[in-house]
This record gives structure tokens, sequence and C-alpha cells, in this order.
């Protein structure tokens, strides 16, 4: 028996396959997150309840609003505090912009390549400009978005527990506005190319999980519930999931009543495409793929007819905003440190902080992100646990992996770990999140 | 305690190329988030500006088949949080003439090297039940291990700066890095001060670069950037106070570049009033 390791590239973070070969024909493969432990949940106990959301924004560079977000909002649910619905609107599009800004990354610079037989997006530049033009603005729209309102692309800033520091003007968001509808078309066309994409024949019986409400598409909150039936609070999951140590890997595997799961953008189609926005659902019924699938590899283009939804969904928001919900928003009414209002005219209002228990699940791009936090009276951390999708989808992983592998025993080693690779590709795995 | 030289004179860095060639540029990511990366990603229009005069022969992130040398400059994301990455990271110092940390991990250990304040044990086992032989590695700056040439901070790194370095080495000189102040981009900038009103804001003794995009927005600076040249920090610390107390402005230093030797001595006196 002979053990190859392969570097998984084109996937944020770390990872490798190893990959065991018998008689010139792959064995077995096993997927491993190769970065460290950072500990970060070992770090924010002690800390203030304001610091969660900064430094949990640290856990992953290409989903950090949303980290930022729903530690902010699990803050909020054990502080009490409620905010302004401009507030929420403005979160939610942050959120969205996210999905814009990780989908066209992933769908169009790491997973597309695949399929178009490029190297990378720079090859698939060459080869294929238009798509790749079109990508790129959608990519940076996320990015300029997020920019617009949380004051930076990568790491939020302006985002605080109880409000913003500071409201995007209302000649910003229109030009947001503005941007989104101009790139519709190409979202439309790009999210129609990748349905007509042949994707490798491959199907396995799979738990869907993902956060769920009767009145729309849930990302911003939700139940969470499974294709299987099951549905329950995001904190009653939390303390049924079981996270599986893994042999010296600093990731954790999901488990949902003793099996593995998937999250993700095919979780939340199969359970609610029929909330999806009108352009978006449509582009589902007419690729010709039958939703609720169990084919893993769909899971890319459930990500851009999502890309096409949330630009919709962000169109529509900004309209609300710019219908004069803006003006009454309020600003700073968070506390990050202890503060002195009053002199300067800065509506700061402190907080008291009170000892609680709080649970956040959010959708992130990947899947179902929750954050859960014990502060005591002081407002210091003494309990947290981060539960990213990427973790919550290894267990899934192998088991795809293992099907995928014995349904292609025949096939040239190079041909099958290629298709692996793919495989993994599918589940847009975020290393950084996994092993925080 | 273990402590990074910093990055080295000026004199030794190798800032020659090919003449005529392009730049040959690598990104190597170490433990990380990435954003420092997605900052480089995000550069894609003036990264195309730039596409005649630079090669990127290695990104892991963004292409499939990766170079491993010889390169003009390297970028190292994040820090070696596993053995194996000290190797990586030895291997990519013999294949560049030029190394830059990329952001505050790289730099000073980042966000992770508050790991520090913990017993490494108990965290561990707090964190991974059961699991505790785990293959870590304290958390320290990468020139605590190889030499460093030049050092782009920030939390995540400032494009500016990246770009900055990639126009210098393309044209045969060193990147000019702001070594002043927050405050100074803030009065050009004319915001109002936080500091004045009361808010806890590591301005004064921040190192610019970022463009004091927090401050700019309402926020006082978290000192992401790590500080200025000799900072007054006693001076600073007693203004600071007026706006937030002791336990909590030692934790806003202890956030993103712990490992900065100007901020030793405040944490060993904190350490022994506790
Ligand atoms: S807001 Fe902060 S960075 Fe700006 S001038 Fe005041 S102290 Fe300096
Ligand atoms: S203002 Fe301060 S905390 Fe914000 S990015 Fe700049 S150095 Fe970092």
């Amino acid at each position: 028996m002979k053990i190859i390791l392969e570097h998984v590239t084109r996937i944020e973070g770390h990872a490798s396959l190893s990959v065991m070969l018998a008689d010139g024909r792959v064995h077995s493969a096993r997927l491993k997150y190769e970065e460290g432990a950072r500990l970060f949940e070992g770090i924010l106990r002690g800390r203030k309840y304001f610091d969660a959301p900064t430094i949990t924004s640290r856990i992953c560079g290409v989903c950090p609003s949303v980290h930022n977000i729903t530690a902010i909002r699990a803050m909020e649910g054990i502080l009490g505090i409620q905010v302004d619905p401009v507030t929420e609107k403005l979160r939610r599009l942050m959120i969205l912009a996210q999905w814009i800004q990780s989908h066209s990354l992933h769908a169009f610079f790491l997973a597309l390549p695949d399929y178009l037989g490029a190297e990378s997006a720079i090859t698939m530049a060459r080869d294929n400009p238009e798509e790749v033009a079109s990508a790129l603005i959608l990519k940076k729209l996320g990015n300029d978005m997020v920019y617009a309102i949380g004051g930076r692309a990568v790491h939020p800033i302006t985002t605080m527990i109880g409000g913003f520091s500071n409201l995007p003007p209302a000649s910003r968001l229109a030009n947001m506005r503005q941007r989104l509808q101009a790139a519709l078309p190409e979202a439309t066309r790009l999210a129609r190319l990748t349905g007509s994409l042949d994707v490798p024949d491959f199907s396995r019986q799979t738990t869907y999980l993902a956060l769920q409400r009767p009145d729309e598409y849930a990302y911003y909150d939700g139940d969470v519930c499974s294709t299987e039936g099951y549905c329950s609070t995001p904190d009653d999951f939390c303390s049924t999931l079981r996270e599986e140590i893994k042999p010296n890997m600093a990731a954790k595997a999901g488990l949902h009543e003793g099996k593995g799961f998937f999250t993700g953008a095919l979780a939340r189609v199969n359970l609610s495409s029929e909330l999806l926005d009108e352009t978006a659902g449509s582009i589902l019924a007419d690729s010709g793929h039958a939703f609720p699938s169990n084919n893993t590899f769909l899971n890319t283009f459930c990500q851009t007819v999502e890309l096409v939804h949330a630009l919709m969904l962000s169109i529509k928001l900004i309209n609300e905003l710019l219908a004069g919900e803006l003006e009454e928003g309020k600003t700073a009414v968070g506390a990050m440190e202890v503060n002195v209002a009053g002199e300067a005219g800065v509506k700061i209002a402190a907080i008291e902080p009170r000892a609680g228990t709080g649970v956040a699940a959010t959708e992130a791009p990947r899947g179902t992100l929750y954050h859960s936090y014990t502060i005591d009276g002081e407002g210091l951390i003494t309990d947290d646990n981060i539960i990213t999708p990427t973790a919550q989808n290894l267990t899934n992983i192998e088991d795809d992996i293992d099907r995928f592998v014995d349904e292609r025993r025949d096939w040239e080693p190079t041909d099958l770990i290629q298709g692996i690779e793919r495989l993994v590709r599918a589940y847009d795995p975020c290393v950084s999140c996994a092993t925080h | 305690m273990k402590q990074g030289p910093g990055p080295e004179p000026e004199g030794r860095i190798d800032i020659s190329k090919n003449p005529g060639g392009k730049l040959r540029v690598g990104i190597f990511p170490l433990t990380s988030d990435a954003g420092c990366q997605l900052e480089f990603l995000n550069l894609q229009d003036d990264l195309l500006a730039l596409a005649k005069a630079v090669d990127i022969l290695h990104f892991p992130m963004a292409r499939a088949f990766n170079v491993d040398g010889p390169f003009d400059v390297v970028f190292v994301d994040g820090v070696p949080a596993r053995r194996d990455e000290l190797e990586i990271l030895r291997e990519v110092r013999r294949n560049t003439k030029v190394l830059a940390s990329l952001g505050s991990c790289s730099s000073f250990g980042g966000v992770p090297a508050a790991q520090r304040f913990h017993d490494l044990g108990d965290l561990k086992k707090y964190v991974y039940r059961g699991m505790e032989d785990l293959d870590t590695l304290e958390i320290l700056p990468i020139s605590n291990y190889v030499r460093v040439d030049l050092q782009l901070r920030g939390c995540p790194a400032s494009k500016w700066e990246i770009m900055e370095t990639l126009t210098a080495l393309i044209a045969g000189r060193l990147p000019q890095l702001k070594t002043y102040p927050q405050c100074i981009e803030c009065k050009i900038k004319e915001n109002r001060c936080l500091l004045i009103e009361g808010q806890p804001c590591l301005g004064p003794i921040t190192r610019a670069g970022c463009g004091v995009v927090c401050p700019s927005v309402g926020v006082p600076c978290d000192g992401c950037r790590g500080p200025t040249e000799e900072p007054n920090l006693t001076s600073a610390v007693e203004i600071l106070l007026r706006g937030t107390t002791y336990p909590d402005l030692i934790r806003k230093f202890q956030k993103f570049c712990s490992l900065s030797p100007e901020y030793q001595e405040m944490f060993d006196r904190w350490r022994e009033t506790q």
C-alpha cells in the first residue's frame, strides 16, 4: 500500500488529500485540513463581550461580516438589546454582500476552472474572457457593498452591538443599487451557464440542514431544519450537535443524530427553493436539474442561483431603505467601551452588561454558522462555542469521498484524485473557518 | 519571553531583480484567516495594471499550479502554528530575495498570539476536549524564525502598502512605508477626534498606513498596525483612561499586536497588580 499526499488547491485555506493506493488503483482517500489551531474559543474567554465581534471576524477573511454580525446578535440576545429596522436591514445587506462576494469567488474562480478545463482563473481569463469579466464585476460589487456599509471590504468596522457607528449616505446606497441592477444580467448569464454544465453523475442519500423560515428564503435568522423533518431553534440544535475530534487535526467534524450532514447552498435550495426570488427560481427550474437533489456537485450551481437571489433581494432592501427609513436610523447606539456621552454630542449609550447565555445563527455563504456565548455580570466571556459550516460538513465530505471512490475503482489514480478534488471543491471548504 | 528581532536594517535587503524581467512574486499562506491574501486578490484592477511587470508564481488560493521559486519577493500571510509550517517558512526564505510579512499575524503574531495570556494546555483542553496532543506551536512572529526584510502590518494588511511594495520593487527601490502615527492622517482628513470626545482611540501611538479607516467611521483605533517608533505609552495611557477602564485598555492592547516589544513593560506591570 502506498500513500500519496495531494495539496488541494483553489480552496480557501490549506487542505490535503492523503490517498491510499493499492495495486496501482486508489483504495481510499482522506481529507485533512492542514492549518494550525488558533484556539479562538479559548482566547475569547476572559475578554469583554464587545471584543467578540471584532475578534471572531478574524476567524475568516472570506466571510468576516457573517462572523462579526452573528457574534453581535448573540451578544444582543444576552443583553436584551433590540435594534431598529434600519440596522437590521443594513446587516442583512452585509450578509447578502458576503454571499455575492464569496459565491462569485468560489463559483467562478475556484470551482468553474475545473469545468472549463482551465488551470486557474488566470488561464480561464484567456479562454473565457467574458465570463471572467462578469465574475470580477460581481466579486467587486460584493466587496464594495461590504465596504460601503462596513467601512472596509475585509473585517467590517462600523458594525457594533446596538447599531452602526456610521450610516452609509443615501447616495452611496443609490449607487450600489444602480450597480446591482447593472450586474443582474451578468449574474443571470453566469448562473445559466453554470446550470448548463455537465456535473459528475453522483448521488448519495444525505441529510441537508439549513435555517428555515415560513416567510422567506432564510439567511439572517430562523429555525434549524433538515430535509428529514427535524426542526428546532439554533439554541437547541447547538446542544444536540456532536462535534467529533479528529486525530491531529484542528477541526471538529459535525454529527447530527449520529450522522454526517450537509450545510450550504445546496441545503438551502433543497429546503426552501420555493421561496427564492422569482428570477433565481426560474434559473433553477430551467436548468433541468431536479431539486431537492443529492448531488453534491450541484452546490456550485446553487451558489450561482443564490447570487442572483442575493442581487434581487439587495435591490429590494435598498429600495426600502431609500424610501425614507434611512433618515430615521440611529447611529452609534452601541457601546464599544464604557463611554462618556454628551459633551461632543456623540450618541453612544453605555450598555450595562448582564450575565446570560445567547446563541445566534446565520446562513454564511458556506452554510449555517453558530456562535454561542456565556457572559458574567461584568460582561466577561466565560464560555463560548463557534460552529462553522466547513467543520460541520467534514463528516459528510468523508462519506462522499468514500462513495465517490467506491463507484470509480477502475479509474486511473490521477483522474480519480482530480475528481475527488473537484468533489471537495464543490463544498467550498473554508479551512480557516474549520480550524479557527 | 521570546520575541522577534523585527525587520532587518534596510542595507541588507536585496532589491535587485533580473534586468528587464518581471518581478517574481510569491504569496505563501501559513495559519491565518486568509484576509490579507484576500486584500491581495481585491487589488485585482491594480494588479492587472501591473501584469506586464509582475508575475505571481505562487498563490495557492488562486491557482492550481504553483512554483516554489526562485522569487524576487515573497509575502508571507499568517503565523506558523504547526511544526511543518516552519519548514515551509525556512524554505521560502531560502528561495526569495525579499521576504515581507503580510499583516499583523506574520508581523506580530496577530490575534492568535493572545494564546500566551492563557495556559496553552488549558486552551487545548477547552477547545479540543480530550485531544490535547494536537500539534501546536507557540504563536510568534515569523521574524522569530527567519530574517524578515519588510514588515507590512495591519489586520488586514493595507492595500496601499502592498501596492507601494510592488511598485517600489519593480522600480528597484525600497518601499516607503509610513512610520508616523494615525493622528496625522486624521488631521489631514479633518476627522473629528474621538480621543478628545473621550473614546479610547489608540491612534496617537499606532502606526499610520491604513488610511485611518476606523476613526474615519467613528470607531476608535484598536491598534491593529502596532505601535509607532518609540511611542509615549505612559502619557497615552493616562489620556486613554479618561474613556475606558484599565483592564479594558490592557485587553485592547492584547488584541492585535500583543507581541510588540513596546507593549511588554505595560503588560508586566499589569500582571504584577493582578
Ligand atoms: S480619532 Fe484617534 S487617530 Fe484620529 S486624531 Fe483622534 S486620537 Fe488620533
Ligand atoms: S484605524 Fe487602527 S484598528 Fe483601524 S485599521 Fe487602522 S490601525 Fe487598525
